[in-house]
């Protein structure tokens, strides 16, 4: 619509000209605005407006060269023939640039020029978040930057599941970055990716110890996107719809094989076997529809198909951005709505983001920015039944549903299916607010103010409601099979406040070749949440689903609140000389209410450094290929205050509590009774890191190649842990100051992007080691937890048990090994004698390796042509260790899901099988052992996207400036090495009770107007 | 106006910190929804609810697994921590040896606390300070005399210790620790009253620490000592046997004067589980304990006869019936089959929550629960009447001072239980014999078994070796017995359980038991 034209000096006006036209789209077909187009030598030129197009008048006639950049592209010409009174059409597609190196990129309270930065910071290209279909940006942000890991722990509606930690897991507490949305903290799956800006990841201690406190983690800078003073609105669309399925799951076995297996383990336990052949025979004929069985009579399950259903999500953004001189303003609205794979299970969102910036005089710059969501979701309200079930105790022999909707209960009285549609469903709502107001004045000229007051506030809603219900049995209706006796709720209301306020003074000064930058700031946090809870039992019907309706002599309240608050002072000093030497220093000093007076404040300081070789005249003038090259090195420490035991905050852990909750009963009345439960420490304060980096940056022919790499080391002290005290003290452990922990490792990133023709395309790989050991227990431990060993020397989440010696091949075996349970045999499992000492007990464990990868990397390839475009995304990790448990290795014994690994197991005829001998319900060869222990070394397919953007000829007539349709797939493919072992490589250890692993395949528009 | 815009950003800045500026306020949160160690011990009530407190870890439902590590019982799923206590497999970091530990230290720590602590509240009725100490008293030497007898000897903490005194602590002999039970219980019941007004019901009395007393005396061998407590309860005159045995273990039994100590229950509130936890499959129940065969042949007929082999759960000890399922009982108006080819789901060893002896225990297990099989009310008996006229009977046997009371106080029990009273003129020797066996069966399942079999040193008899539970006809007409466990018993270990591996990491001090190292 508009384009900007350049002044032109009136005297050309009078020669013969032509106009030059077109549309500038990034190769993605993307319209870019902002870009200059110039006609080489003729001093014409005009910038593309909203739309991507621009008009260049007053051409002169004749042959010239036309060129077109932008920031963060490569630079694109081609010739053009001009003609007096002609309108020549010449459009461009820009390739982005592997890095970006001229580009602002958001650093903590600021923005830096990132040729300038001397921290280890990944910024995350958005135009890759944009394509990919995902529920929320932590998923979006997988596998895209070195050193940030992302677990992706299934696509379970409302709860994504995600787990991310930045250069390995630091402490025992919380492992979480701290996650600022327009520097304020926020949750990051709760953030519609479309309306992101940009994301940075500070991950050493020079760009995160500004942060001090929180920055341990280190810290994800998510930018949203504001409006540009362009002139006009742009209307733009976002929308995906898609399919989701269970994308891995280990294969069962079918009827034959699972039911003669399962008579082998009786036989092996020394009792008949449970299925008669006639009962394989008429099984199997029922599976496959012979007419002469009655399947009713002989069930078959594949409670994989049963419980787990395609369903559909789908994400819809609409926006609108623009603005004058006067003020810019950005709102969106979004709606997403995903449905679960399991009956009743489902999430929506809605969300509504409007920043508006104001600009009433030159030195002054206001801002309002508010956002809302409401998001909700539904399960059932016996999902840990349904996700326990699938696996367990749930034999195949059980019926789901017979034809009149009579769910069967077999022989353990268990159905997935009845606990997912039939037991009642859990609802959570959630309404966040959050109110931004800020203004930055420009007190003198270098010395600007900052201020930023920011509340938010969330409203949260949860009802548990349980059925009453009698199942009846299908074949005598007169006997129930299976009762929930009582129908009860469990209402929550809890909501949660925090006011922030900052006040920054920033100061800038340049003389000479050198350069000044200096901040120093102040702000503080307040916050609290409350919860009030109230459950009934005994409703008067299943319908009626309030307190109010159930039975008050059967009720329960309970109601509690909690509040925390930092504040912190803050700065940073910049100097650069000659655009070469960088050095910058910050510091921070923290104060937290979790700490008692005296223990309170901790001071966080970081110093780093940076040369800039390519721009040394040695350089310059000999290494023509290297664009630019850059050394940098940092040192700072950094806080944690986030104290949690057994996964629960500690909000006010130096004090000595009385607990009330000791409740006894005298003269059938219940009483209270009040007792301290744990020793208190008045002495704990913060956590530090102390993390140093030493970093190079390098962008070479022309930006096409682009390479980054870092080597850190990380040592988190004093980690607040409730180490162990003595049981004769009679209280709980205090959390004290006490662990060490170091991480050390690196991360590389290597780029290369080019246009060849029409045909543009790019490479993208990143890599990340990390080595991580507990460096110091303070003279305690090893602690042991289940099958996690905590010991000096060894990584966190290290697997401990037994190692294992084969399979026992015959009784003289067993009795020539040192002594193991007694009923051990042929075909169990042979575990090593540590110790020697002939018993085979707990004493003979022993670390078993690292759940945590050896390596992990992302791998994106991207190409266009014309107005198509495509892209894979390739995520993986290398010598990652699970130990698993439950059905997936004892399937027979307890009549569970067994999967055909079970086909390949011990007799005396394959002596070499990988499952032991099945029997029954004996836990002999179910130990931790590094039998279990599988390698789930993995690659995965995590997104493929095909995308066409439309002609122009098409899109105008449909009013679109830009019309783009997509097909795009989440989790398509996983190559593991153990693929039958294991849910799903992401999956955590252990039984698998987990939501499925989700593929979704997806089709998409986005368009501008 | 720019220069006021200025002013006025400054001063927002300036106003930010200066109202953050009292940092105490700001920074210092107090736990709003727990009394901090500060406010506490103030008032008369403070004193009531820190005893209140020591009363839910007197735990009555370890009496229904203790029964797991004798001959009288089988803890039969092979994840239960008390199944390798039973099959003599148990080692240091076993969780029922850790939990019984820190459970003890931890009442024992609400204890030392209160004594250190009560003296400091000023306005408080003198008599009810001395009755509260007196219950604190009581709870202290339970915990002892219980860590006493299943760990040997232990750090004796009398008073509220920190990390550094704890980790210098040594063992005190056991019989020490038993001369500051006794003493504590002597302390106790010299001030707790003989009743309580019916709404303090539940509380212990001086019948109970004077009961106490006479068990702690007794596991310990102090005969005299324990005789003359067990005479100091009976001289209470408020305790008498229940009529009906198997009413004690039901609603009907709640509040008897058969009942000297009980961990009270109440539904909803502070409900028990035993009918799902032990009761028999077919009705939702879990099997968690069952009985063995040993126990059962344990059960005299009514008469003296010898059992009917044809018919061997006829005419039997009444008490058997109150006691357990075995094939063809009857139980809420159904017949328990456990026999293997049982269409129900009682079947022996058809599940993991099914018996595997085809027996089932069912004291506490009231048909009033069945629809809510997790959420009874039923009191969970720690000491009754019967054990005291026990008590005196063996301590009196014991010392060779054997009179008619003697066998009154067997008689009683036995005249009680239904079955033909014992006749004078028994040798010590004999009624040894008698005392003992009595003991077995009217606390089969209560718990006491254990400790019985230790201080008697018959465990390494009776434990090892493999055990049965029922006996069935098989296709060929052959009797067969049904296996359970195959057990293990060393005299110079199990006798003791092991000192928490835990303990010993923080504290290696303390020294292992025998056996466990």
């Amino acid at each position: 619509m508009a384009a900007g034209g350049l002044v032109l000096p009136a005297s050309l006006q009078a020669q013969a000209t032509g106009q030059v036209t077109g549309t500038v789209t990034s190769t993605t077909g993307t319209p870019l605005s902002g870009a200059a187009v110039r006609v080489q030598g003729t001093g014409r030129g005009a910038v593309t407006g909203q739309d991507g197009k621009y008009v260049i008048t007053g051409v002169p006639t004749g042959a010239h060269t036309l060129q077109a950049s932008l920031l963060g592209y490569t630079e694109a010409t081609q010739p053009i023939t001009v003609g007096s009174g002609q309108a020549v059409t010449a459009d461009f597609q820009l390739a982005a640039k592997a890095l970006q190196l001229e580009g602002l990129v958001a650093v903590g309270y600021g923005t830096q020029q990132r040729k300038d930065l001397t921290g280890a910071v990944a910024a995350v290209n958005t135009e890759e978040l944009d394509k990919r279909p995902v529920a929320n940006a932590t998923e979006a942000l997988q596998g895209m930057a070195p050193g940030l890991t992302v677990i992706d722990r299934g696509g379970r509606p409302g709860d994504a599941g995600t787990m991310f930690f930045i250069r390995g897991r630091g402490t025992l507490n919380s492992t979480s970055p701290l996650v600022l949305i327009d520097g304020v903290e926020g949750d990051l799956n709760a953030i519609d990716a479309n309306d992101i800006a940009s994301i940075s990841v500070l991950k050493d201690a020079a760009s995160a110890a500004i942060y001090g406190s929180r920055a341990a983690n280190g810290v994800i800078l998510v930018t949203t996107k504001r409006g540009k003073p362009t002139g006009d609105i742009q209307i733009s669309y976002n929308g995906y719809y898609g399919i989701q399925g269970v994308e891995t799951f280990p294969t069962p076995l079918g009827p034959r094989d699972y039911l003669e297996l399962i008579d082998e383990a009786y036989v092996n336990a020394g009792l008949e076997p449970r299925y008669s052949q006639e009962y394989i025979d008429n099984t199997v004929k029922a599976v496959n529809g012979d007419p002469s069985v009655d399947p009713l009579k002989y069930p078959w399950t594949d409670w994989l198909d049963v419980v787990f259903n395609p369903a559909p999500i789908q994400n819809h953004t609409l926006s609108f951005r623009g603005g004058s001189d006067l003020a810019t303003f950005s709102l969106s609205l979004n709606y997403m709505n995903q449905q679960g794979l399991i009956a009743q299970t489902a999430a929506d969102r809605y969300s509504l983001r409007l920043n508006s910036d104001f600009h009433p005089t030159k030195k002054l710059d206001t801002g309002l920015d508010v956002a809302l969501r409401r998001t909700s979701n539904i399960e059932p309200q016996n999902m840990g039944g349904v996700l326990w079930n699938m696996f367990h105790d749930a034999p195949p022999t059980t019926m789901a549903k017979y034809p009149d909707g009579t769910y069967g209960w077999g022989s353990t009285g268990n159905n997935p299916l009845a606990y997912a549609e039939a037991w009642g469903r859990n609802t959570t709502k959630y309404l966040h607010g959050r109110v931004d107001a800020k203004a930055d004045y420009q007190l003198l000229d270098g010395l600007t103010i900052r201020t930023l007051g920011s509340v938010q506030a969330g409203d949260y809603g949860y009802r548990s409601w349980r059925n009453q219900a009698d199942f009846h049995d299908y074949w005598n209706p007169d006997i129930i099979d299976k009762r929930i006796s009582q129908n009860r709720l469990d209402d929550r209301k809890s909501n949660d406040s925090e006011l922030y306020l900052r006040g920054l003074l920033e100061y800038k000064h340049a003389f000479g070749d050198h350069s000044l930058t200096a901040m120093a700031g102040y702000e503080q946090t307040d916050h609290h949440w409350e919860e009030i809870r109230a459950i009934r039992q005994g409703f008067y019907n299943n319908d009626l689903q309030e307190i109010n309706v159930g039975d008050a002599s059967q009720e329960d309240t309970w109601g509690t609140s909690n509040d925390w608050a930092l504040r912190s002072g803050f700065g940073r000093l910049n100097y650069e000389y000659a655009g070469k030497y960088l050095f910058e220093a910050n510091a921070r000093y923290d104060g937290s209410s979790r700490f008692a007076k005296g223990h309170r404040y901790g001071f966080f300081p970081s110093l780093s450094a940076g040369w800039r070789i390519s721009q040394e005249p040695f350089f310059k003038n000999h290494i023509g290929f290297i664009d630019d090259l850059k050394l940098r090195g940092s040192w700072g420490e950094m806080g944690n205050q986030d104290i949690s035991v057994n996964g629960n905050q500690l909000y006010y852990p130096y004090w000595s509590l009385v607990s009330l909750g000791h409740d006894y009963v005298f003269g059938g009345q219940l009483v209270n009774g009040a007792a301290i439960d744990g020793l208190a420490n008045r002495d704990i304060s913060w956590e530090s890191t102390t993390m140093s980096d030493l970093g190079l940056d390098a962008v070479m022919l022309n930006g096409r190649l682009s390479f980054t790499g870092d080597i850190y080391r990380k040592d988190t002290n004093n980690i607040l842990q409730d180490l162990p005290i003595p049981g004769i003290i009679g209280l709980d452990a205090p959390v004290q100051n006490a662990l060490s922990i170091r991480n050390t490792g690196w991360e590389a990133t290597a780029g290369w992007s080019d246009l060849v023709g029409g045909f543009n395309y790019s490479v993208n790989l990143n890599l990340a080691h990390n080595t991580n050991e507990v460096t110091d227990l303070a003279g305690t431990g090893p602690y042991i937890s289940g099958w996690w060993l905590t010991q000096e020397g060894y990584p966190l989440g290290t697997i401990y048990g037994y190692k294992t010696c084969g399979l026992f091949q015959s009784q003289a075996e067993v009795d020539a090994h040192a002594t193991q349970a007694p009923q051990t045999g042929p075909g169990d499992i042979c575990y090593v004698d540590q110790n020697n000492d002939n018993v085979v007990n707990n004493l003979d464990r022993v670390p078993l390796g690292s759940d945590m990868p050896a390596l992990t990397y992302g791998s994106t390839w991207t190409a266009g042509w014309k107005g198509f475009d495509a892209s894979v995304f390739f995520q993986g990790a290398w010598g990652v260790h699970y130990y698993i448990q439950g059905a997936l290795v004892e399937g027979p014994f307890w009549e569970n899901y067994t999967t055909t690994a079970w086909l390949d197991r011990w007799t005396p005829d394959n002596p070499n099988g990988r499952m032991p001998k099945p029997t029954l319900r004996l836990t002999i060869d179910h130990q931790v052992s590094d039998w279990w222990v599988y390698d789930v070394s993995y690659v995965k397919v995590k997104n493929a996207q095909f995308g066409y953007t439309l002609p122009h000829s098409v899109a105008r007539p449909l009013h679109a400036s830009n019309l783009r349709l997509y097909v795009s797939g989440q989790n398509l493919l996983t190559w593991t090495k153990s693929p039958n072992a294991v849910l799903d490589p992401e999956a955590p250890s252990g039984r698998g009770n987990v939501y499925p692993p989700v593929r979704t395949v997806s089709v998409g528009v986005s368009a501008s107007f | 106006m720019k220069r006021n815009l200025r002013l006025t950003l400054v001063l927002g800045l300036g106003l930010s910190v200066a109202l953050a500026g009292c940092d105490d306020a700001f920074l210092t949160k107090v736990p709003p929804d727990q009394l901090s160690n500060a406010s506490f011990w103030k008032q008369e009530k403070d004193a009531v609810l820190a005893v209140n407190a020591m009363y839910p870890m007197l735990n009555g439902w370890n009496y229904l697994y203790f029964d797991a590590a004798s001959d009288n019982a089988w803890a039969q799923k092979s994840f239960s921590d008390w199944y390798p206590i039973g099959n003599g497999t148990v080692d240091a970091s076993n969780g029922v040896v850790n939990n019984i530990w820190y459970d003890s230290y931890r009442a024992i720590r609400r204890v030392n606390e209160f004594l250190a602590h009560v003296d400091e509240i000023k306005e408080m009725d003198e008599n009810l300070r001395a009755r509260l100490k007196g219950e604190a008293l009581f709870h202290r030497a339970y915990h002892y005399n219980m860590l006493a007898n299943l760990y040997g000897d232990v750090p004796l903490v009398l008073t509220p210790i920190d990390i550094e005194d704890a980790k210098q602590a040594t063992r005190t002999p056991r019989s020490q620790v038993i001369d500051q039970v006794l003493k504590d219980l002597d302390d106790a019941a010299a001030v707790l009253p003989v009743t309580y007004d019916a709404a303090d019901y539940g509380r212990v009395t001086k019948g109970a620490a004077l009961a106490l007393k006479a068990r702690a005396a007794l596991w310990d061998g102090r005969y005299d000592v324990a005789a003359q407590a067990a005479k100091a309860v009976m001289d209470l005159s408020v305790y008498s046997l229940e009529p009906n045995y198997r009413d004690l273990f039901t609603y009907a039994g709640e509040g008897s004067p058969e009942i000297i100590y009980a961990d009270q229950r109440l539904k909803d509130q502070r409900s028990q589980s035993a009918f799902s936890t032990f009761g028999p499959h077919s009705m939702q129940g879990g099997s968690d304990v069952t009985p063995l065969r040993s126990l059962v042949d344990a059960y005299e007929t009514v008469d003296g006869s010898p059992v009917d082999p044809d018919n061997p759960y006829a005419n039997r000890d009444p008490r058997m019936y109150a006691t357990l399922l075995y094939p063809g009982a009857v139980f809420d108006g159904e017949v328990y089959n456990s026999l293997p080819d049982s269409p129900t789901a009682d079947r022996v060893k058809a599940d993991f929550n099914t018996t595997a002896t085809g027996y089932q225990f069912i004291k506490y297990v009231d048909p009033a629960d069945r629809a809510n099989p997790s959420n009874s009310g039923i009191d969970l008996i720690v000491m009754r009447y019967a054990e005291v006229l026990l008590t005196y009977a063996e301590a009196k046997i014991e010392l060779n001072q054997i009179d008619q009371s003697v066998y009154d106080a067997i008689n009683a029990v036995r005249g009680r239980a239904g079955i033909t009273l014992i006749t004078p003129g028994k040798s010590q020797t004999e009624l040894r014999d008698i005392v003992r066996h009595e003991r077995r069966v009217e606390f089969a399942d209560e718990g006491l078994r254990l400790f019985d079999i230790r201080r008697w040193k018959t465990a390494e008899d009776v434990m090892p070796g493999q055990s049965y539970g029922i006996s069935y006809v098989d296709e060929n007409g052959q009797e067969q017995k049904i296996p359970a466990d195959n057990r293990i018993f060393d005299p110079a270990r199990d006798y003791l359980w092991p000192i928490p591996l835990k303990e010993l990491d923080l504290n290696p001090g303390l020294g292992q038991n025998p056996g466990y190292q």
